[in-house]
């Protein structure tokens, strides 16, 4: 294959947002056909599933291909994507009528409460008639097609790529309602009789015509920039335009005209065996196969992950896999070069570990706990044969494990850890101790359950993540007699947390560690799907934890984890750098550390408490006085939590995008120091980000957008439980909907500051 | 397309993203051909130098994400150099530069394209506008909390309205 070939083949541009939306489409078609096709197999059959597929790809073909990167220069490249996007997209996809599998495929909360109710509205039913209107449709079509082709409009889709954009969602747009009374997709219904059809069809191909014969014909370049463009292929930009001219006739008028014709031949044929109503085949064809009670993705069903993940060995393969990470950690920390960006101690755990423990939080659930390195010194700890006490009485709550957390959170600030490898190191070793030590003397998983600050985070997080260890199929846990998920058999020790499976509702105090898996003689526990963040609405008693709405505690450590988020993200701007040095010098202090501080024991405890405690009374006053301030104070913190986890997102991912690439450079130079030259040196090139900044700001306000909204939600749902009446129920949310507007305009304030480039721009400085 | 000319045995166009704008991407794409059978030329460098406009000073540019190294930049000049490459470009028979430029102005824009011991300049300039203001780019991100808000009330409100029509169990 000559160069030039291979240049033109390869020129194939890779869109993130549409490819996405395309996998999206298909995924949710694909989920929804498998349902609809077990019921109706004669309605959704493999054609319909494959016309989807074969539209999407056309369509992506359009966007993607070279044809795209040639449209600019070459007007037959540009017409053959154009009828890619008009002709061949269009009516695959409604071919393989999408309607109910894209509807059936999404959630079904999301489709029956939040689809459902604009779908039944006869306006909304009223405007659809209208729009599929054949009349309309074709309308549209044809001031569409010829608008775009008026040379100004032409030109300037050329020349501006967001007008072609536009233009192309124009074609596809008014080509999917072209369409549309031609392939009358499921389950809707002809408006016109079939013998209009070919007449619609035959309409189109004469404005067609028209268009396709101007560009066949004339004498002249239409479209200016294809004049100036450089030629390629030894061609000229009028035989371009002549030919695109003849691609828009010849197979533009075949898509018209072999419809037409068909239908023709089936209106006019006696039996119209092809024109079936709708009415007969909507009859459904029930399969003897039996459905599943509940149509719910459970994670240890799943080939090779699921199978990893409950035998024990697997859980020991991962905390091995985090415990030599940690030894490398804590011997470069302490014997490395004290540069943070260079040594294994400042990229692994703040750079990496943090931002893939909140990715896999956020995608799936609390998997750090389940490889938790820390875990192994715990056992070593229990092995070691001490007379074990249960856990003091006065500490069996989260104010112990609070506390640390704001500990940790002010230190991290005040000492700079992450500038610190060995302060780092030293800190991971204290935990290994303190992980020892506890369980060496205390039953159960105290470190996890009232100490550890990370477990807290974790727990507090998973709160919205959308995987929860949880019981398959209740009844089975009814009949259940000896309880094996909390108790634990010869075989396996049940749930150290204390968690009985048949009552454990949310992933609140849930390490992931699968220990009721692997007990459950009935295998009657999975990693099951859940709605994110859902579970806080309930406020049944839980196993453990009793009641949220008493737990005055976990409100706090919510809390604290939300505006630790922003107070974290915030300490690292410009802005707020400047403002306390700007204190400090009308205080007249030498140093702006003690304004730190104070400025963090106000932004960890006291402003949270403060706001809070506010709504708390503001709701209550909502209230008439009828629901306590406590009560209000426990339940709508935790609905903050979503809030914190974007904002939390956004940071890590921020270093993460910074300082990616760093820790390959810290694993060569580590290795090197140790003398294992089998790692090249560390190049020293400069670590670009993964992602430019505007993309990661709009990342990160995305992540906000959607903590937010899942924030406003679970306020609206929680203040339904008290209030009958939408507007109480606003009322009553108003105080706490106030917070999280207040916090979400401070985090794109944030977001927008000038940030500390703890990645990148300390490996150049240091370079 | 900012500049076609031909030179020695190069045909050269240099195309752009339409309206740059300052610290804002940029795809600067520099097409060689052959003079006579206008066939694209795959082997040729391409350098791009860019000269700030007057009164501005030439900073360390950002190059965007996935490109090769980083701009070649003389602290004692008010210039710096990128490579073009077809790596770079969608189109693969065009040499393409990402970049950032961080002053608004006309730049100066000098295409350096080298072949076989041929080699040839084309020069022209580049209009850059000021950037639009960092929440104006965000737009898009800030309107969908209010959008969605707006589309749940409705949503509340039509669900009320169709319990409303519901038949109560008492009624005969």
């Amino acid at each position: 294959m000559s160069p030039t070939a291979q240049a033109i083949l390869s020129s194939w541009s890779f869109d993130p947002k549409m490819t996405l939306g395309i996998m999206a489409a298909l995924a949710f078609y694909m989920r929804g056909w498998l349902i609809l096709h077990r019921t109706l197999p004669a309605r959704f059959t493999g054609l319909r599933l494959s016309a989807f597929a074969g539209g999407l790809a056309a369509l992506w073909i359009a966007v993607a291909s070279p044809l795209d990167a040639f449209s600019s220069l070459l007007l037959s490249a540009h017409m053959v994507q154009h009828l890619l996007l008009m002709s061949v997209a269009p009516p695959l996809i409604l071919l393989s009528a999408p309607l109910l599998p894209l509807l059936r495929g999404l959630p079904r909360k999301i489709a029956r409460d939040g689809v459902g109710p604009f779908l039944i509205r006869p306006a909304l039913r009223r405007a659809g008639n209208a729009l599929t209107n054949p009349l309309c449709c074709w309308m549209v079509m044809a001031i569409t097609l010829t608008a775009w082709h008026v040379p100004p409009a032409f030109d300037l889709a050329l020349r501006s790529p967001g007008w072609h954009k536009v233009e192309h969602a124009c074609f596809f747009g008014a080509a999917i309602l072209f369409w549309w009374p031609v392939v009358r997709p499921f389950p809707s219904k002809p408006q016109w009789p079939l013998w209009s059809v070919p007449v619609y069809l035959l309409a189109a191909d004469l404005l067609n015509t028209v268009l396709s014969a101007i560009l066949t014909f004339s004498d002249h370049v239409l479209f200016q920039p294809y004049l100036e463009a450089p030629r390629l292929f030894a061609t000229t930009a009028l035989k371009d335009q002549n030919c695109a001219g003849v691609i828009m006739w010849v197979p533009g008028s075949l898509v018209f005209l072999i419809p037409a014709a068909l239908i023709a031949i089936q209106y006019l044929s006696a039996s119209q065996s092809l024109v079936r109503p709708e009415r007969t085949a909507l009859r459904p064809v029930y399969v003897q196969r039996p459905v599943a009670p509940k149509n719910r993705f459970d994670l240890l069903m799943v080939p090779v992950i699921g199978p990893f993940l409950r035998a024990q060995s697997g859980r020991r393969f991962m905390q091995a896999v985090l415990f030599i990470a940690a030894i490398a950690v804590i011997i470069d920390g302490l014997f490395g070069p004290q540069v943070s960006s260079m040594n294994l101690a400042g990229v692994l755990p703040w750079t990496y570990w943090r931002a893939f423990a909140i990715i896999a939080l956020l995608a799936a659930g609390n998997f750090f706990c389940m490889a938790c390195p820390f875990m192994l010194f715990r056992e070593l700890g229990r092995r070691l044969g001490l007379r074990q006490r249960p856990w003091p009485q006065a500490l069996r709550s989260k104010w112990f494990a609070i506390t640390l957390l704001v500990l940790f959170f002010w230190c991290y600030e005040v000492f700079g850890l992450w500038d610190k490898p060995i302060w780092t190191a030293w800190l991971i070793i204290n935990y290994f101790l303190a992980a020892l030590v506890i369980d060496a003397l205390f039953r159960g998983a105290s470190f996890c359950k009232y100490v550890c600050p990370i477990g807290q985070f974790q727990f507090v997080s998973s709160l919205i993540s959308p995987l929860e260890v949880k019981v398959r199929q209740a009844d089975v846990c009814i009949s259940c007699k000896t309880h094996d998920c909390l108790r634990g058999n010869e075989r396996q020790r049940g749930c150290e947390m204390d968690l009985h499976l048949p009552r454990k509702s949310g992933n609140l105090d849930c390490t992931f560690c699968l220990d009721c898996v692997r007990a459950c003689p009935h295998e009657n526990i999975g990693i099951m799907a859940v709605a994110p963040g859902m579970d806080l609405v309930r406020d049944g008693p839980r196993s453990s934890i009793g009641r949220l709405s008493r737990r005055l505690d976990i409100a706090a450590l919510a809390l604290v984890f939300v505006f630790a988020g922003f107070v974290n993200a915030a300490f690292m701007t410009a802005p707020v750098v400047a403002f306390q040095d700007d204190l400090a010098a009308r205080l007249g202090l030498d140093s702006a550390l003690p304004v730190t501080r104070v400025l963090l024991l106000v932004g960890l405890v006291l402003l949270p408490g403060m706001l809070a405690l506010s709504a708390a009374y503001a709701s209550r006053v909502a209230s008439q006085g009828s629901i306590e301030a406590r009560e209000l104070f426990c339940r709508f913190s935790l609905s903050l939590v979503p809030l914190g986890v974007a904002m939390w997102a956004g940071h890590f991912l921020f270093h993460l995008s910074t300082g990616w690439g760093s820790a390959w450079e810290a694993v060569q130079r580590a290795a090197n120091d140790a003398g294992w030259h089998l790692l090249n040196s560390p190049e020293g090139k400069p670590v670009l980000p993964l992602f430019g900044a505007d993309a990661m700001h709009a990342l990160q306000t995305l992540l906000l957008d959607a903590g937010l909204l899942l924030a406003l939600y679970l306020m609206w749902r929680v203040s339904l439980v008290y209030a009958a009446r939408g507007k109480a129920a606003l009322r009553l949310s108003a105080p706490w909907a106030a917070i999280s507007l207040g916090l979400y305009a401070a985090g794109v304030w944030i977001l927008l500051q000038p940030m500390q480039m703890r990645g990148l721009a300390a490996t150049v400085s240091q370079l | 397309m900012r500049a076609h000319e031909v030179q020695g045995p190069f045909v050269v166009t240099i195309f752009t993203s339409s309206e740059p704008q300052q610290d804002n991407p940029v795809d600067v794409s520099v097409m060689v051909q052959e003079r006579d059978s206008k066939d694209a030329i795959l082997d040729a460098t391409v350098k791009l130098m860019f000269t700030p406009p007057a009164g501005s000073v030439a900073e360390p540019v950002e190059q965007i994400c996935g490109t090769s190294g980083m701009p070649g930049f003389d602290p004692n000049s008010e210039r710096f150099t990128v490579e073009a490459t077809r790596r770079q470009a969608s189109n693969k028979l065009l040499y393409a530069a990402p970049i950032k430029l961080d002053a608004a102005g006309t730049w100066q824009l000098q295409a350096f394209i080298q072949r076989e011991g041929d080699a040839v300049k084309i020069a022209c300039s580049l209009p850059v506008s000021p950037p639009p203001r960092k929440l104006i780019g965000l737009f898009p991100c800030l309107v969908l909390p209010p959008l969605m808000v707006a589309l749940f009330a409705v949503n509340q409100w039509l669900r009320r309205q169709s319990l409303k029509k519901l038949p109560s169990p008492l009624t005969p």
